[in-house]
């Protein structure tokens, strides 16, 4: 007998309705499986088989043929089991084939009939969904995630018995919880109030925050770097509705997704070690996986150690900063993830770690311009922020007066954030910094003194033409902050601040001194 | 070429009691050159390499290869008996036997101090560097320096900025020259009127135990060493020794007890060396015989007073009482941006304004990236 269920395999960020076609017929005793399938599809035959007779099913000597359509696309993972398992008791005619009808499943089987939790259940969640289908078994470790969407029934089942009882409509009850109310506020670690000293690097964090600019920290070891960018996420606004289904979808594709855990309301805060490869960072690996620019979306990438970072690495995160995306193509499949996150990148500002302090450094100009010169230009083009933390003097620490807090920082972002959404409104941007070169004068008109203050700074240390550029968007932004409708000149000077890194670096040598002759 | 076996002599070592006996016993470089290879073997004075060394290069190919390179670098040289030969150095008993030179050599005539410090400075050390050397060029005081990273990039620069004359000694051949950042500065140096010196044929590598021996020819090539900032073991002490034994005067930049870079000047100052506390005195100290010098010190004193210092005194553009307050919290050591803040309490955003307006009007600089330091104000006063 010919019986069908549906289950899905994860293509990308989406999943694709795969149909699991069973048939039971005469010829040799034991089940075949074909329709490209990856080893561990491949082993589900055996977890079937086991998960079933401990269900207390009898399978009888016949030959079992599963096929998982559309055949041509490769499948992986482990989600199948379920759908395979009770399309063979359908087959078999232990359950109604009429009983299908509508529902689709996802799920792991041990070979005790128990269901376990697989990856990227919200993005089948999502599938079914548009599909039309009525209901949904999922895992019940994944049914937090699942039920975050609304009209499709959410089944959670623990184990096949149980897959079988919704499935004939005897348990409805217990199983078809109502969606959970979302977590709104969850606590994050560590407040800017903890921060002493470091008010250059703390407004370059607000400004970062306010307009999605990325943002360098130099300084030496202990200055406060990674606190300081662990604290980011924390002064971003909350997040909407929309950015934690994203973020939650990558992260249940991922399989990165707590347990029993529903939609991420935290903004995530990625953190890879610098001898991170480009696969690791961008995604990739066989089935196409996201990578830690993908994990940040919406969050904070904090790529601590910048320049020891592989140059591959670093070169490959260009286009996901421009396009806010990546497109990952393997021969089996190309997919495309969500990339929109805020760059946060620390360094020292010399191999030693002390420069300028020449009491401790002995490193070289040339030593010096060797380990910046360790990120690339085009890279440097991405990051407008860029400032200079000193090492905290202990008379800072033994301040009584407590630094503002991420609450009060964070309101002010959040302010900003709302003036550019409303200047932005149906033109594809979300933030000053994402706006181009092109439309530039039309988004940032500058007033006469503003012009002043920049041809100003432009004769007397040759800046470039993109960091003309960088220097308006962070003033824009700086504006916002401060609520003000126009640029003005105290805007411009203010974000002059943070974009010192195009000095063609002579450490001492006043570049406008020396330029008569190169 | 007549002097093409000088030249060959010189380019295979730099030893100078080597040369001395090859000479003695040859009488010529040209016979040092037609000497048998057996018979190099044979000479007691010699050590197994060097005569092997020099068996091999006694070759004409070696000579037309030398010749070659001459023509390609544009070098010249000049052996020591021939009389442009820098006479400071003749008196010496480690007077190299021949220089390879591009540009000019010093003259005899104009004095010429040699400026020397640590290759990583401290901006007091530039600022100061710069102070002196400004002043110092503009009197005609040649400046020589070892065209290295730090003080005695700067010293070149400077002098060339004061469009004064400016040699620098190399420690390697010339051709490669070393570092590669003051490249610019070398050529720069040729064309305006300067020149490079060094003992080392052309394109010899720059090996490290050049570098102490070329600062020999530093000192002796010049009427007084200005050590601007060293740390205590250093090259630039090395330096001071040859000067020392050279009978040169030795002038120390003072710096702080709690600088590393300056441990160096403060020790010489206690063994005795001159703290040079300001230009004039220093170019008067070294005008000493020099008439010309003097005259035309007396002349500049009287025509106009150069002073200087940190302040607002006698400015035509006042600063505001905001920029007041920012000012007086800098100096000559760098500041970062936080510590401003903390010391004189305005917020980030205006104080960004504030330290805008002064770098523009000149009074600060922000030699690296957030971090400030004031400028010292020359002031030019007319009489």
């Amino acid at each position: 007998m010919l019986c069908n269920t549906y289950s899905f395999s994860l293509h990308g960020m989406d999943a694709l309705l795969v149909q699991v076609e069973i048939d039971v017929g005469s010829g040799l005793p034991g089940i075949e499986m074909v329709g490209s399938l990856s080893k561990e599809v491949r082993e589900a035959r055996e977890r079937v088989r086991v998960a079933v007779r401990n269900s207390g099913f009898v399978l009888p000597a016949r030959k079992v043929t599963v096929n998982l359509s559309p055949a041509d696309v490769r499948k992986a993972g482990t989600a199948y089991d379920l759908a395979i398992a009770l399309g063979i008791l359908g087959g078999l005619a232990y359950l109604p084939i009429v009983s299908f009808h509508e529902v689709c499943m996802v799920g792991e089987l041990g070979l005790d009939g128990s269901v376990r939790p697989v990856a990227g259940v919200l993005s089948c969640t999502f599938a079914a969904r548009e599909r039309g289908f009525r209901r949904i078994l999922v895992p019940e470790a994944n049914a937090q995630e699942a039920r975050v969407l609304e009209g499709i029934e959410v089944c959670a089942v623990k184990s096949l018995t149980q897959a079988i009882d919704v499935v004939l409509e005897r348990e409805k009850e217990s199983s078809l919880l109502p969606a959970p109310t979302p977590q709104k506020s969850e606590k994050l670690s560590g407040d800017f109030s903890e921060i002493y000293g470091q008010h250059l690097a703390k407004r370059a964090a607000e400004i970062a925050a306010a307009g999605q600019h990325n943002l360098l920290l130099l300084g030496p070891p202990g200055a406060g770097k990674t606190m300081l960018a662990q604290r980011i996420p924390g002064i971003l606004p909350k997040m909407t509705r929309e950015e934690a289904l994203e973020v939650s979808r990558i992260y249940s594709v991922a399989g990165l997704l707590p347990e029993g855990s529903g939609l991420l309301f935290r903004r995530p805060f990625r953190a890879p070690h610098h001898s991170c490869t480009v696969q690791a960072l961008t995604g990739g690996g066989r089935d196409a996986r996201p990578g830690e620019i993908s994990l940040a979306t919406h969050g904070v990438l904090f790529l601590d150690e910048f320049p020891e970072f592989r140059r591959a690495a670093l070169e490959s995160l260009r286009q996901p900063l421009e396009e806010r995306r990546i497109f990952i193509s393997r021969v089996s499949k190309s997919v495309q993830y969500p990339a929109s996150f805020l760059l946060v990148a620390a360094m020292n500002p010399c191999p030693c770690g002390y420069f300028p302090d020449r009491n401790r450094c002995r490193c070289t100009d040339d030593q010096i311009r060797r380990y910046r010169g360790k990120i690339s230009h085009p890279l440097m083009d991405r990051i407008d922020l860029c400032v200079e933390m000193p090492e905290v003097p202990f008379s800072e620490m033994r301040k009584k007066k407590a630094p503002e807090s991420s609450e009060d920082i964070r309101a002010r972002v959040e302010k900003a954030a709302a003036i550019q959404e409303k200047r932005y409104e149906k033109t594809g941007f979300c933030f000053n910094s994402q706006v181009g070169a092109m439309e530039h004068d039309s988004f940032f008109p500058l007033s006469q003194a503003c012009q002043n203050v920049l041809r100003e700074r432009f004769q007397k240390n040759q800046f470039s033409v993109r960091s003309y550029h960088r220097i308006i968007r962070v003033a824009r932004t700086i504006a916002d902050l401060d609520g003000a409708a126009q640029i003005e000149a105290a805007h411009i000077t203010e974000a002059l601040c943070y974009n010192r890194w195009d000095f063609v670096y002579q450490m001492w040598e006043d570049s406008r001194l020396y330029r008569r002759r190169v | 070429m007549s002097d093409c076996y000088q030249m060959w002599l010189c380019a295979q070592t730099q030893n100078i009691s080597v040369i001395r006996e090859l000479l003695a016993y040859f009488g010529s470089a040209q016979e040092v050159f037609r000497c048998r290879k057996e018979e190099f073997l044979e000479l007691p004075f010699l050590q197994e390499n060097q005569k092997r060394k020099l068996a091999e290069a006694a070759s004409e190919k070696v000579l037309e290869k030398l010749e070659r390179d001459r023509n390609r670098f544009q070098v010249s040289f000049v052996w020591k008996e021939d009389p442009e030969f820098p006479g400071r150095l003749l008196s010496f008993s480690d007077c190299p036997y021949g220089l390879f030179y591009q540009g000019r050599l010093p003259e005899a005539s104009a004095p010429a101090l040699a400026v020397v410090g640590a290759r990583a400075n401290t901006f007091y050390g530039a600022e100061m560097t710069r102070r002196f050397v400004r002043e110092l060029a503009s009197y005609g005081i040649g400046i020589i320096s070892g065209l290295a990273m730090g003080i005695d990039g700067i010293a070149h620069r400077e002098a060339l900025e004061a469009e004064g004359k400016t040699f620098g000694i190399l420690g390697s051949g010339i051709g490669t020259p070393y570092p590669k950042e003051n490249w610019n500065l070398y050529y720069r140096m040729l064309e305006e009127g300067g020149g490079v010196l060094s003992e080392y044929a052309m394109g010899a590598p720059p090996l490290k135990q050049h570098f102490p021996y070329r600062n020999r020819l530093i000192s002796g090539l010049s009427d007084g060493v200005l050590v601007v900032e060293a740390k205590e073991r250093s090259g630039t002490m090395l330096t001071v020794d040859h000067a020392l034994q050279q009978g040169k005067d030795v002038y120390v930049i003072p710096g702080r007890l709690s600088d590393v870079c300056s441990l160096g000047c403060n020790r010489l100052i206690q063994q005795g060396a001159k703290p040079a506390l300001s230009p004039e005195e220093l170019a008067q100290e070294l005008a000493g015989e020099n008439k010309a010098l003097y005259e035309m010190l007396k002349k500049e004193k009287t025509a106009s007073v150069r002073k200087g210092g940190f302040g607002e005194k006698n400015s035509k553009n006042p600063l505001a009482s905001d920029e007041k307050i920012v000012y007086a919290c800098l100096r000559l050591d760098l500041k970062h941006f936080d510590a401003i803040v903390d010391e004189t309490g305005y917020r980030p955003s205006e104080l960004a304004g504030i330290l805008l307006s002064l770098e523009t009007g000149g009074w600060i600089c922000q030699p690296v990236p957030n971090y400030y330091a004031a400028v010292y104000q020359e002031e030019k006063g007319s009489v």
